[in-house]
């Protein structure tokens, strides 16, 4: 059915003058012309208008409701899933660098907690590395990208290892293989997760494109019928003062549901899918960054405070890291993005909770350079403080606010996907196929009864 | 290595002779200059090394400025003075290098930075505040802590920073605390036995560092690979990045500790004088810290930190450096 009425609308179509023609010469209604003016001509010509333009309608209709559903479909069941799987593993990526990094700090014997999120993340990057590969398909660069990262992680945790065991005996030398796997993290292993994840969100932006074009032609062709069936039914109510034709009456019922179908589905679905986008947007364009920027400004903090980099150049990565995560007290940065970008009052709080945690979390980092006397060692304590309320770091509250504010969106976003694309709309092609088919066998039994009564 | 040793002593002589004012007017490059020393060439000011021929050279190098004063009662600063300012701010602040084993690490059980040049640290905390713990660390690479001194970021650098011409165009150096001079690091059981059996071998020393210049300049010449630290360099050797480490012994001496696998051979072939810098416009501190220098040598505070620290690795207790001065 569906391909049936895609061949019907295939891109190159003959000029409609040509269709005539060979349509009289094959339906042999050349004479038609020659008796044009009977009644009998008149219909068979209207007869034949009708049913091209309503299938005309039907099949483009149906094609174009079929590009949306494919298009929905596809963002909901593939690009996004594929697209979620790159951001989780650029942050969790980040997110185990900056747990075994902080770590650290605490001395030889890393928490029991640092070392079991950072197992999990890598676990968790592992996973999505094996189903990002897995769903990869023919992108030779997403899949080079992919291939690129599952070599490099091993190195990485091998020297995390090293830096453990070493640590673990007091041996400063674990810190600096901590600071070499970091590096290696920080300048190979993250940048190419971020190209992963700003090719899948372009991938995601594409989609998002092919749902929003408005099928002008098949509603022209639709309005075109429905014009033409009500001509039909005056003229027939002129010739033969019958009120009702009941196959022209059930040919404008189907033209008209499918109208009414078409206009219904594509506002609400329209409306969900703008806003899936908006909520697919404000993560993979300001939420995610929020959350990179802040596990590598905490890394670098680590690993500033174990004397492993030198202070002050440590300082301005740091100084750039928040910049990127929250300037002007939250206005900009990727935070003030994720406002901006933010579609409704909990968004917003969440955005703005996360602000006032990053501002807090600054503000704990200059206080342990401000501390005297005792320096570096004091900064460390400040670093690893705990805030009485809730026995997190203040790190740990901008990092949980950050996830609460992604996991918001990403929620919103599975909502809205799953509405625009339930089963009154995917199902659309087929319906206004069915419908196109109804109205035409309408329009001919319709006309032809009349016919039947000049024989 | 007895004649090398005479070398250089002869030339260290040498340079003393030649006079305190010698110094400012070869340095090549500008005295405010900030930028650090591009770490590819050889330093032309270093004349420490005991391998190349003393010249008659060239600037004062291990000649600082006298204790005028009796050291004043701690807290008793007097007015007007670096050290008073140092005291009212509450505390020292103090540029070290990046984690470096038994010279200035961080003792992961405590949290505290400790090792040889911390302690140095510690007894000029205790000398201006009666408490050794008001330092503020800041631990950063060379060029950074050599920039940190111009700036007076920092009120004074303990480094393990050898004393050079071109470095004492930047800041001002105390007497020399420690004796250093360079010597080999490599896996044991590899048959090298000097720099020279390094011949087109990968050997590592940290970047700006004289260390470098020296495996550079050696011949037949090495492949020299610069890193932040020197702790760099053994995580190098260990991923068989490298072959060797080439630096101070008193720098070896925490690389060796820390990996039973390797070991320190050959002679010493330079002698790497160890300074506190300090900025130019501060003499004063610079006296300072020259007479608590003195002291801890006198109450045997140098000598117990050297047992602490180096004498494990690096042998029995050597003399102290006589201070020398130049006004």
């Amino acid at each position: 059915m569906q391909q049936l009425s895609q061949q019907v609308t295939e891109p190159r179509l003959p000029p409609p003058g040509r269709v005539l023609k060979w349509l009289r010469r094959r339906l042999r209604i050349d004479r038609m012309t020659t008796d044009w003016d009977t009644t009998p001509g008149k219909l068979r010509l209207t007869m034949v208008v009708l049913v091209l333009g309503v299938l005309l309608s039907g099949g483009v209709g149906a094609y174009a409701a079929n590009v949306h559903a494919e298009a929905t479909r596809d963002i909901a069941e593939r690009i996004e899933p594929l697209n979620a799987d790159v951001t989780t593993l650029y942050r969790s990526l980040a997110a185990a660098d900056a747990s075994v990094t902080s770590g650290f700090l605490s001395g030889s014997l890393e928490p029991r907690e640092t070392r079991a999120r950072y197992d999990d993340e890598i676990a968790e990057a592992t996973a999505r590395l094996g189903r990002a590969g897995a769903q990869a398909g023919e992108d030779v660069v997403t899949a080079d990208r992919i291939a690129d990262i599952t070599a490099q992680l091993p190195v990485y945790t091998g020297l995390v290892e090293r830096a453990l065991g070493n640590n673990r005996q007091g041996l400063p030398i674990g810190v600096v293989y901590l600071r070499h796997a970091s590096e290696l993290m920080q300048s190979s292993i993250l940048p190419t997760a971020e190209e992963l994840q700003r090719r899948q969100a372009a991938r995601l932006d594409d989609a998002y494109e092919r749902t929003g074009s408005v099928p002008v032609v098949a509603l022209a062709a639709c309005a075109v019928s429905l014009a033409g069936l009500i001509w039909a039914q005056l003229f027939l109510f002129q010739r033969t003062h019958r009120v009702f034709n009941i196959g022209l009456v059930a040919a404008t019922g189907a033209v008209l549901v499918g109208l009414l179908w078409w206009t219904v589905t594509g506002v609400i679905s329209a409306g969900y899918l703008q806003g899936s986008r908006e909520h697919s947007r404000s993560v993979s364009k300001a939420l995610g960054p929020a959350q990179i920027a802040a596990l590598q400004a905490r890394a670098t903090e680590s690993l500033a405070l174990l004397g492993a980099r030198d202070v002050n150049a440590a300082d301005d990565d740091f100084a750039a890291q928040m910049l990127l995560l929250a300037r002007d007290e939250g206005a900009g940065g990727a935070l003030g993005a994720a406002w901006g970008l933010a579609t409704d009052r909990e968004g917003r709080a969440l955005v703005e909770t996360a602000i006032s945690e990053a501002v807090g979390y600054q503000e704990a980092h200059q206080e342990g350079r401000q501390l005297e006397p005792g320096g570096d060692h004091q900064a460390v304590d400040a670093a690893l403080r705990t805030d009485p309320a809730t026995g997190l770091t203040e790190f740990n509250r901008l990092d949980s606010a950050l996830t609460a504010a992604v996991t918001y969106e990403r929620e919103a976003f599975r909502d809205d996907i799953e509405r625009a694309s339930r089963g009154w709309v995917t199902r659309l092609d087929v319906g206004t196929g069915a419908l196109a088919l109804t109205a035409a066998a309408g329009a001919i039994l319709g006309v032809r009864r009349r016919l039947e009564e000049y024989r | 290595m007895s004649i090398r040793f005479a070398l250089a002593s002869f030339a260290v002589a040498a340079v003393l002779l030649v006079g305190t004012a010698a110094c400012q007017s070869s340095d090549h490059s500008a005295p405010t200059s900030t930028a650090p020393a591009p770490e590819a060439l050889p330093d032309p000011s270093v004349v420490s090394s005991a391998t190349s021929e003393p010249t008659a050279s060239t600037c004062n190098l291990v000649g600082s400025l006298r204790p005028q004063d009796p050291l004043p009662e701690p807290g008793r600063m007097r007015p007007g003075s670096t050290m008073a300012g140092i005291a009212e701010r509450g505390r020292l602040v103090v540029a070290v290098g990046l984690d470096t084993y038994l010279i200035s690490s961080r003792n992961p059980q405590t949290g505290q930075l400790e090792g040889f040049d911390i302690d140095i640290a510690g007894d000029l905390a205790e000398a201006i505040f009666g408490d050794r713990e008001r330092v503020e660390y800041r631990q950063l690479d060379l060029p950074g802590r050599l920039a940190a001194v111009e700036s007076r970021e920092v009120d004074l650098m303990v480094g393990t920073t050898t004393i050079t011409c071109r470095r004492q165009a930047q800041v001002e150096f105390s007497t020399v605390y420690y004796q250093a001079g360079q010597r080999v690091l490599v896996n044991r059981g590899s048959g090298v036995t000097d720099l020279d059996g390094l011949a087109s071998k990968r050997v590592c020393a940290s970047r700006g560092s004289t260390s470098l210049q020296k495996v550079l300049a050696n011949q037949p010449g090495p492949v020299p690979v610069g890193e932040p630290s020197v702790t760099d360099c053994l995580v190098m050797l260990q991923l068989g990045e490298v072959d060797a480490v080439s630096t101070d012994d008193a720098l070896l001496a925490g690389l060796a500790a820390q990996d039973p696998r390797t070991e320190i051979v050959g002679p010493r072939f330079s002698t790497e004088p160890y300074g506190v810098a300090i900025n130019k416009a501060a003499p004063d501190l610079v006296r300072f810290v020259n007479a608590v220098l003195e002291r801890r040598v006198e109450d045997g505070r140098w000598q117990k930190s050297y047992q602490d620290w180096l004498m494990r690795e690096l042998g029995p207790l050597p003399s102290p450096p006589e201070p020398q001065y130049r006004d």
